[in-house]
């Protein structure tokens, strides 16, 4: 039997195009050791957003950056992080240089310190064109760079062709980054918190945007973001991250909805709502584990108001919930309504 | 009741000529929470720096416990500052590093002539009111978290019985788990104190849930104000159906704006919102529109909000 260019196409279809297993990541300093993610596991289909959800030093942002490669030798790496079949755990640096830019783009937080100060966005742009398309002439490179910042909605391209990145705004630098990730039109979008330093009206702007480029390149997303909001608006599917780990994991509506972990439901509760009584918000008490701090149980299991001994036994594994997603939890919340009334 | 602040045609202009605050009036009652929102650049922040007199800014009047704060200078200007405190955004850089927090406050304490004797009451009951432990106010900044931090700010500006706390992004820094724990402490001393803030934030959600009465601001001027609720229900301008449509993740149709904020060094004649708006006509170019109150407390600058009256003529 023969296997048919079609069926191939249709196997690699069915596959993930990203499939994170198992990653850890520690950085490294003489006998100092910080376990800053510790055994992530995730899978991005083709056109979905899976968001990556989480506060200050949950380990979110080190895990896109992982995905990437964005660390030195002193950083030690764990798990697989398959793209499309290959492993980018242990892709030679040259792989992953050449994975960057044509398979895999980034828009991360900052704008400003994202793009070189002293050249020109236009000569930005057609860099990255050149590196990864060789065969395009200088010409055609400056055509496609107008292109891109037309696609990326900057009012006047050739103009912002032109511009140093500190002539445009925070906004319109944002849409510069954005053009560069997609140039070499990438399997894969990361955007590490890629609308907090932009102003609300703005980030509506961007997040519009990559909504538009995601449908349009039927990219995989994944985004990073600290910010409830963002996630509702943009996620099919939402990975729920404390002191390193994934506590919680499903559909966006589920998660953030009628989450199982305790976690989930308590940073749910501590947003101020519209219906909220003021003074009557409900804070999470104390503050995360600092990565030396993490004793053996559950690391959420002391500002948990449901802990008891059982949970500083072992730390429990994200395991599935039926009829949701999975909880890193060994007495995952029941359905909203009924947990609702022992919550009072 | 007399306002606890008022002030009227406040305005601030830097040197290259960009009007920061373009006549801006702000009335605060006693005991109230005044909720600030605006995008960078829009002059929240310059405000509260001349309301403070950090800025030499101008204004027609701004009295302030029935004192001219405009005018006060000296021995009065400090009398009137330790009514009138502020918490700043960023705590790690507000706060000396080289002092322990209870030295912090004390410095604030010494600074408008407590007694030594009653300093150290003073600190620790400070210290209990915002939930720090007395090991915590003998602790370095860098040695507390963020959270703790924004706590021994909050206890330095309470530190003189203030009237008025200006709250300047004052949780905005801060996780929301978090920052839930501070909201809820700010709520409970305004309660116990019957303080008064002029709480300044980008962020909508929690300038909604604190504030009594909101002030939106876009470049240098105010647009819209009234009582929370009412602009959350009912918002009249533009620009603050667009801001609070742009909050992610609520209910509202988004209404997404085109471009970027004008330059405030240049701004457009007339309605500075005219060039980025859905509604904006010939007459927006003219006057600026004054702030015309619509429902009692409710004021909107907006040519398509005329004077009532001027319907019915």
């Amino acid at each position: 039997m023969t296997i048919s260019a079609r069926d191939l196409e249709q196997l690699r279809s069915s596959l993930p195009l990203l499939s994170v297993e198992q990653l850890s990541t520690t950085f490294v300093s003489g006998d100092w050791r910080v376990a800053a993610v510790r055994g992530v596991s995730f899978s991005i289909a083709r056109g979905e957003t899976l968001v990556l959800l989480g506060e200050s030093g949950s380990g979110k942002s080190v895990t896109a950056r992982s995905i990437l490669r964005l660390y030195g030798p002193r950083t030690e790496l764990k798990g697989r992080v398959m793209l499309d079949g290959i492993d980018l755990v242990q892709a030679t640096q040259n792989d992953v240089n050449h994975l960057r830019g044509s398979r895999m783009g980034l828009v991360s937080q900052d704008p400003g310190s994202a793009l070189d100060p002293v050249r020109r966005v236009g000569s930005q742009l057609r860099e990255v064109l050149r590196v990864h398309q060789p065969a395009l002439s200088r010409n055609e490179a400056a055509a496609r760079a107008i292109d891109l910042l037309t696609l990326v909605g900057l009012p006047d391209p050739t103009r912002a062709a032109r511009s140093y990145p500190h002539e445009l705004s925070g906004g319109m630098r944002q849409r510069v980054v954005i053009a560069l990730a997609v140039s070499c039109e990438p399997d894969l979008l990361i955007a590490d918190e890629p609308t907090t330093a932009l102003d609300v009206t703005v980030q509506a702007q961007i997040l519009e945007l990559i909504g538009e480029l995601k449908g349009r390149l039927g990219m995989g997303t994944l985004l990073v973001t600290h910010d409830v909001g963002v996630a509702r608006q943009m996620a099919d599917r939402v990975a729920v991250m404390y002191a390193g780990r994934i506590v919680e994991q499903g559909a966006a509506d589920q998660v953030l909805g009628d989450p199982a972990h305790p976690y989930t439901a308590a940073l749910l509760a501590a947003l101020p709502t519209s219906g909220a009584v003021r003074g009557s918000l409900l804070p999470i008490p104390g503050r995360p584990p600092q990565p030396g701090e993490l004793g053996s149980g559950c690391p959420f299991a002391p500002r948990c108001r449901f802990a008891d001994e059982a949970c500083a036994a072992e730390e429990p594994a994200l395991t599935p919930v039926p009829g949701r997603g999975a909880a890193a939890c060994i007495r995952p919340l029941t359905m909203a309504g009924t947990m609702a009334g022992s919550r009072t | 009741m007399s306002a606890l602040l008022e002030a009227r045609g406040l305005r601030m202009t830097y040197g290259n000529g960009v009007r920061a605050v373009d006549d801006v009036d702000i009335d605060i009652e006693p005991g109230e929470t005044f909720g600030l929102v605006g995008e960078s650049g829009c002059g929240k922040s310059t405000t509260a720096k001349v309301i403070l007199r950090l800025e030499a800014g101008q204004a027609e009047t701004m009295r302030f416990e029935d004192a001219d704060l405009m005018a006060a200078k000296g021995a009065e200007l400090r009398r009137l500052r330790a009514r009138l405190q502020v918490v700043p955004q960023h705590p790690a850089t507000s706060l000396n590093p080289r002092l322990r927090v209870s030295e912090s406050i004390v410095f604030n304490l010494r600074a408008h002539g407590w007694s030594r004797a009653d300093r150290a009451p003073r600190v620790a009951e400070l210290l209990d009111r915002v939930g720090l432990a007395a090991q915590q106010g003998r602790a370095y900044p860098h040695e507390l978290s963020g959270g703790q931090l924004q706590r021994a700010a909050i206890a330095r500006a309470l530190a003189t019985d203030p009237r008025l706390v200006i709250c300047d992004e004052a949780v905005s820094a801060l996780d929301k788990s978090v920052q839930a724990q501070v909201l809820n402490l700010l709520v409970q001393l305004q309660r116990d104190l019957g303080i008064a803030y002029l709480f300044i934030s980008h962020d909508l959600s929690v300038v909604e849930h604190v504030s009594d009465r909101v002030a939106v601001m876009y470049l240098g001027r105010v647009v819209e104000e009234g009582p929370a609720e009412e602009l959350w229900a009912r918002p009249l301008h533009p620009y603050t159906q667009a801001l609070l449509s742009a909050e992610p993740g609520q209910g509202r149709e988004r209404i997404v704006l085109q471009g970027d904020p004008p330059s405030p060094s240049d701004p457009p004649s007339g309605c500075t919102f005219r060039t980025r708006c859905a509604y904006a006509t010939e007459v927006c170019a003219g006057d600026r529109p004054p702030l015309i109150e619509i429902t009692p407390g409710h004021r909107v600058a907006c040519t398509l909000h005329p004077h009532p009256e001027a319907l019915l003529a």
